[in-house]
């Protein structure tokens, strides 16, 4: 059994030495943003339902170029992904899920787009639950000021909205 | 790469070119906003003008859960009008989810208060007034879910209010509109539509009514599907032309005219019957009539198209009989013939939630709750936990008033 190096990528590197045997099938994914190659074992891959469709229809050669993910984005990812197709204990899971997403708001922002791009269901359900819950219970001050968004509502239109929904407004 | 739509896992449809980043950055908003509590959206529209637009467009609207009818209120009528006490009773564990308002002094229900019509989640009430007219001077719009209470302090012109009632979808629009029906006095069908809206916090007038046939009046009006819908009972089928007798009337509330609908196969007034059910539940509109000797009731329901009425269940009474005897004891019930004492409240359907539709139905001393998939009984209230038995054989129906209790999420 060869024990290969891969470039580009310090973090798959860095984790595990992987064994390339016969049977199992491996995919070069590569950013094409900051040109960041990424070698993957078709089953990891395939939790993005886009690679997976390519997959199938036959068109995933030798290197898939993936736009609009960056690098260390792609990286992440698939540790995620490497981690939910090998791991099937749902506790361990869910450790590891809020550990993972223990990020500032633009990485988890990169994170979510990129996963909706990619199809990966799993990753963007958790995204996007572990935002909700981010934004949940802070009043709308706090949540500008950790999502970092501009207030460009004047205080009359603060002031409409909450008139006009005097059927919700919160207690 | 730049052209190619992906379908993203939320089933909304984007593409991911570069002039449509704005759609995209929607998409993934939604799916955040949609794990956020509905209630807690309302902060979120004080963010920014991004998400103050979005929250409130229609296409955000769409993807919100439908409401859904978690408990009712039960009024209960005394001979003058005078209601009792108003209970509160969760559907789904009505022995522990239960809730009495009986102080005038609660502080978000208002004192000597009767509920005049429900509408998704908005109760339309009066309060301090004459009950024993039809002469509602001062109402109110109360949101039980949040203890928001609005109170119309004008009334519509006119003396005779033939029919009010509550316009409210909130899955459209978080504004509602009260329309009133006000009959000229001396001038039994001739009217005018009057509607206050919760914007201007006025009523203004909106249409005067075409002459309808002598024989309709309003009962109670069912919103639905943008319109408030009234059934007309004809005084017997011969009396009016073909053509009015096969229609209903209805109001478009959005485009204020009135429009028709097929009348559904209701008897004519004259029949003896016990109750005329007519509501809607999530997006369906049903009728249910109940006889005398009415073995089982037959559920109609209106197709979205308005083509016509199909019958959507047919639930025999045995069954619930001999879970309750009670129904055949009824003073009511003929010896002898297979008569049930059963009147229907509320029809809820709960198909969006994937759970069993229900039935409310009164029964002599209770209000039960009847599965109409798996055919159980659960038992409401109980007024006659004391009762002895003739009381039970002499209960009176028609005292109640239900009204669906759908909370916001």
């Amino acid at each position: 059994m060869k024990k290969l190096k891969f470039i580009g990528n310090p973090l798959l590197q860095s984790r595990e030495k992987i064994n390339m045997s016969s049977d199992k099938k491996w995919l070069t994914l590569k950013t094409t943003e900051d040109n960041e190659e990424f070698v993957v074992e078709e089953s990891v891959a395939i939790m993005s339902n886009v690679i997976k469709n390519m997959v199938e229809d036959g068109c995933a050669s030798s290197v898939i170029p993936v736009p609009r993910v960056k690098g260390n984005a792609m990286g992440k990812i698939i540790e995620f992904c490497k981690k939910h197709t090998e791991e099937s204990d749902e506790k361990v899971l869910k450790e590891f899920d809020a550990e993972f997403l223990n990020l500032g708001p633009d990485a988890l922002y990169d994170l979510m787009v990129s996963a909706n791009f990619l199809e990966i269901k799993v990753l963007l359900d958790s995204v996007t639950t572990k935002v909700a819950d981010m934004i949940k219970g802070k009043s709308s001050e706090e949540i500008r000021n950790i999502l970092k968004i501009e207030n460009d509502l004047s205080a009359e239109e603060i002031e409409e909205s909450r008139r006009e929904n005097c059927w919700t407004r919160q207690e | 790469m730049n052209n190619l739509s992906f379908t993203s896992s939320s089933e909304l449809r984007f593409s991911f070119s570069s002039e449509e980043r704005v759609l995209d950055d929607e998409d993934l908003l939604a799916l955040i906003f949609l794990r956020v509590p509905w209630k807690k959206l309302m902060t979120l529209k004080c963010v920014s003008k991004q998400w103050l637009c979005f929250i409130t467009s229609s296409r955000f609207r769409k993807l919100l859960p439908p409401l859904r009818a978690s408990g009712l209120y039960i009024h209960r009528l005394f001979k003058l009008g005078r209601p009792d006490r108003l209970y509160l009773i969760g559907l789904d564990n009505p022995q522990t989810n239960r809730r009495i308002f009986t102080s005038p002094h609660h502080s978000f229900v208002p004192p000597k208060f009767r509920i005049l019509h429900s509408c998704n989640g908005l109760l339309l009430c009066a309060h301090n007034t004459n009950f024993r007219y039809n002469y509602y001077r001062n109402c109110c719009v109360w949101n039980p879910s949040t203890k928001q209470l609005d109170n119309i302090s004008q009334h519509p012109p006119g003396t005779r209010v033939s029919h009010i009632g509550l316009a409210f979808n909130p899955l459209k629009s978080l504004h509602y509109k009260v329309i009133a029906f006000v009959s000229e006095h001396g001038f039994k069908n001739v009217g005018f539509i009057y509607i206050y809206s919760s914007v201007t916090s006025t009523w203004r007038f909106s249409v005067q009514s075409f002459n309808p046939a002598p024989h309709l009046n309003f009962t109670d009006g069912v919103y639905w599907n943008g319109r408030v819908h009234w059934l007309s009972e004809l005084q017997d089928v011969n009396s009016v032309p073909k053509s009015d007798a096969s229609e209903c009337l209805c109001f478009n509330v959005d485009e204020e005219r009135f429009e028709t609908f097929p009348r559904p196969p209701i008897a004519v007034k004259a029949t003896p019957r016990k109750c005329l059910y007519f509501g809607e539940s999530e997006g369906h509109l049903h009728v249910i009539e109940v006889f005398p000797s009415t073995t089982s009731l037959k559920v109609y329901e209106m197709k979205s198209d308005y083509s016509g009425w199909f019958v959507k269940y047919k639930i025999p009474l045995a069954p619930i009989s001999e879970v309750f005897p009670e129904t055949t004891q009824h003073k009511t019930c003929l010896p002898g013939k297979n008569n049930f004492a059963v009147t229907v409240h509320s029809l809820i359907r709960r198909e969006s939630f994937q759970e069993d539709p229900l039935l409310v139905l009164e029964i002599p001393g209770k209000l039960i709750r009847y599965n109409i998939v798996d055919r159980s009984t659960k038992v409401i209230l109980d007024f006659g936990a004391d009762f002895d038995r003739k009381k039970i054989d002499y209960w009176e129906f028609g005292m109640l008033k239900v009204s669906q209790h759908i909370a916001s999420l």
